[in-house]
């Protein structure tokens, strides 16, 4: 019995109906594509802009947590997959509004995988990064409404080494969700470490002074009482140097305040230095507010321009206090160490990295085995 | 304990010098400074891009003057 004597024929009328039904989505689609090709978005508006852009950032994590070992698929949380829309609109020649509309999508991402290969908590569709509107005078400054950076966030992540792809002061980001001690034992990388990165993202009312010889002013107010304060500087400083860094002050509600900053230097021979700290004070409110937690971190790094693109090599250390707001946490020293190459290769947009790196944890009572972890991959703006 | 306590008041003060020297850093590098555009480094990154090409943005629609640059952070 062949297939077309399985079921007995469609009347022939009938028989149209469906092959109109089943054609009819195509041929819509063909036609929209068609109009696509040939008919330009439009507007009623004039000097407005809107774009599209993004990025894919995939890799392989190799870990260690002495225990068991583990290769894993990850999306790189130091700078995830997303796509991004950016919408402007020109007042006059001063002033401006814009929307920004950012989105990521992350399988895996390397700061919350656990060993096993679960990641507890993972969204499988897009989750919030920035969804903001802003009113912009070149004289006056920007004032922005909505999700996205607080006057403080990435102010301990000024980075001029080319690696931060791979390894950046953010070290939980690599593989955050590891646990010391064994899967479910001991605490995770990224509860015992923190770069105190001001308040990340968040709906926030935010001010940006414009720049000033290089140098600008934020300020920002969130939800639950968050507020802060940043100072930023970026500049060529002539010999060759070229100089970024900001300071940052921040109150999050009842708990804690914060100051935090981070500077990085790039000679034009390619050699550059980059630090980073931040402290915190804990008032009532913390599990455990006897604690005083802090954290720094230092990186050398090279970037040889040449080839297909520039090339960029790094080693890094870090170290953290008491960062984990638990009882037992009392005493905790975090130290951490890392190397790190990035290739980019220009003519496809793409970065292909790999760094290892790591981790230590000295706890009081405890003996935790050492961290280790590889990461490789790609990230590829399109 | 009274070491441990002297111990992290001499870590945070090592943590304060910095933010000052970074600070205070900057501050004297200001003279003659040109100022540049800096990337936060969990940004898209600036230049080319594989599909869109020299841009690094699909142009999905522009009139006038207004441009992308527009619309990126202001932070440096």
């Amino acid at each position: 019995m062949n297939a077309t004597t399985a079921f007995p024929k469609a009347p022939p009328r009938l028989r149209r109906r469906m092959l109109v039904a089943a054609t009819l989505p195509f041929a819509a689609a063909f036609g929209l594509a068609e109009q696509g090709l040939t008919a330009e978005v439009s507007s009623g508006n004039d000097d407005i802009s809107l774009t599209l852009s993004g990025q894919v950032n995939r890799g392989i994590l190799y870990v260690d947590d002495g225990t068991e070992t583990a290769v894993l698929n990850v999306d790189n949380d130091n700078s995830s997959t997303r796509v991004r829309f950016v919408g402007v609109g020109r007042y006059d020649e001063e002033i401006s509004a814009g929307t920004v509309f950012e989105v990521q999508f992350e399988s895996n991402s390397t700061a919350d995988i656990k060993i096993d290969g679960s990641s507890p908590g993972e969204s499988d569709s897009f989750t919030q990064r920035k969804l903001e509107l802003y009113f912009d005078h070149a004289r006056f400054g920007r004032i922005w409404l909505g999700q996205g950076d607080t006057a403080s966030n990435g102010s301990s992540e000024v980075d001029l080494s080319g690696t931060d792809v791979v390894g950046y002061s953010g070290i939980a980001d690599m593989a955050g969700g590891i646990e010391f001690g064994g899967f479910g034992v001991g605490p995770q990388i990224n509860e015992v470490f923190s770069n105190f990165d001001g308040l990340s993202r968040d709906d926030r009312i935010r001010y940006d002074t414009p720049n000033f010889g290089g140098f600008s002013l934020a300020a920002s107010y969130a939800d639950s009482r968050k507020s802060d304060v940043a100072i930023r500087f970026a500049g060529d400083i002539g010999a060759g140097l070229k100089l970024a860094g900001a300071v940052a002050y921040a109150i999050n509600g009842n708990v804690d305040s914060q100051i935090n900053g981070s500077l990085s230097l790039l000679h034009d021979s390619g050699f550059n230095i980059t630090g980073a700290a931040g402290v915190q004070d804990l008032q009532l409110g913390a599990t455990n507010p006897n604690r005083d937690p802090t954290f720094w971190y230092a990186k050398l790094g090279y970037i040889w321009s040449g080839g297909i693109g520039d090339t960029a090599f790094a080693i890094d250390y870090a170290a953290a206090e008491e960062v984990e707001d638990t009882v037992a946490a009392s005493g905790d020293e975090f130290t951490s160490y890392g190397v790190f190459v990035v290739q980019n290769v220009d003519k496809i947009a793409t970065e292909l990295y790999l760094g290892a790196r790591n981790h230590e944890l000295d706890r009081v009572g405890q003996n935790f085995d050492d961290v280790f972890a590889v990461l490789g991959g790609a990230r590829v703006k399109f | 304990m009274i070491e441990a306590h002297y111990g992290w008041i001499a870590g945070r003060r090592r943590v304060r010098r910095l933010a000052i020297a970074i600070v205070a850093g900057g501050l004297a590098a200001c003279s003659g400074v040109e100022p540049m555009r800096y990337t936060p480094i969990d940004e898209i990154p600036p230049g080319p891009g594989l599909f869109s090409g020299e841009d690094g943005v699909f142009t999905l629609y522009r009139s006038g003057a207004a441009t992308e640059d527009d619309g990126e952070s202001a932070e440096p």
